[in-house]
């Protein structure tokens, strides 16, 4: 049995990285109506967010895109590295998938009217226990850039994965 | 640029918010969110769950706004945020986050901040 969850994280673990390769970088462009309805989802009514020209106004490029929105903006990538290929990793690898933590660092306000693109690096899959059983821990190292290579956040995505 | 007199221990007020059903259906529609854990109540049944959980994604989402609001809107303030999620949260459940200022150091003509985390608190159920 554990031989068999070892082989199963070392069959993950090359799944993803083949994942992560084939999407390479991963480019959007934020989606407006989508960062006014996710402000208006968690109450947040800062101006900054909302409005060009009190953006403008306070030296941004346009309106910003919340730091709060970071890890929802990261998770369709991790959604995508999980699910490309089809749901194969999920119905014969994984029978559990968790989001358990988050390190992020700030460089630079993220503004809207601007492509980006996220550089994923993923660490080696480090085997724990806890409360429900063992699982396997996996960082996605999760870079946002532009188009000149400027770096505006790295969310360190920590997932745990039961096999 | 922060106006406000900041000192050790001092406490950050505490905020509250309730993961309603309906805000966090839409959340879970804006995010694009397929993780049966968050989805699927047989599913996480079966994994010894009481009910699914709220996305830790959305979790987070409240802790920068609550800090960006208490230094008064400065959103370039924010240099960074660790966060684990250490139980699960249900839908219905209130999170209340609490903090202190744990250290103020002057560094390139800044002072940085360090704010021991977000306790979360599960209301009773």
């Amino acid at each position: 049995m554990a031989e068999n969850n070892i082989s199963k994280a070392e069959e993950l673990n090359r799944q993803l990285k083949k994942n992560v390769e084939e999407i390479g970088f991963y480019e959007f462009t934020p989606d407006d109506k989508e960062i006014t309805k996710f402000c208006d989802l968690i109450g947040d009514d800062n101006p900054f967010y909302l409005d060009n020209i009190k953006a403008n106004k306070a030296g941004f490029e346009g309106k910003v895109i919340p730091p709060s929105y970071m890890t929802s903006l990261t998770n369709p990538l991790v959604q995508l590295i999980l699910t490309k290929g089809g749901p194969h990793l999920f119905s014969k690898l994984v029978k559990a998938f968790i989001h358990v933590g988050s390190e992020i660092e700030f460089f630079k306000p993220m503004t809207m009217n601007k492509k980006y693109k996220i550089k994923t690096e993923l660490s080696e899959p480090i085997k724990k226990s806890g409360k429900k059983g063992v699982y396997y821990n996996i960082i996605f190292k999760l870079s946002v850039l532009d188009e000149n290579n400027i770096i505006y956040a790295v969310d360190n995505h920590d997932c745990f994965f039961k096999l | 640029m922060i106006t406000k007199k900041l000192e050790i221990g001092q406490e950050i007020p505490s905020f509250k918010v309730k993961m309603e059903k309906k805000t966090y259906k839409q959340y879970n529609k804006l995010a694009k969110e397929i993780n049966p854990m968050h989805l699927s109540k047989l599913y996480v049944h079966r994994l010894g769950y009481d009910d699914i959980l709220i996305a830790g994604n959305f979790l987070f989402s409240f802790i920068p706004k609550w800090i960006i609001n208490w230094i008064e809107g400065n959103i370039n303030a924010l240099s960074s945020i660790t966060i684990k999620f250490e139980n699960p949260v249900y839908i219905d459940d209130e999170i209340v986050l609490k903090g202190n200022i744990l250290e103020i150091r002057d560094e390139e003509k800044k002072k940085i901040l360090k704010n021991y985390g977000a306790h979360r608190q599960r209301s009773m159920r």
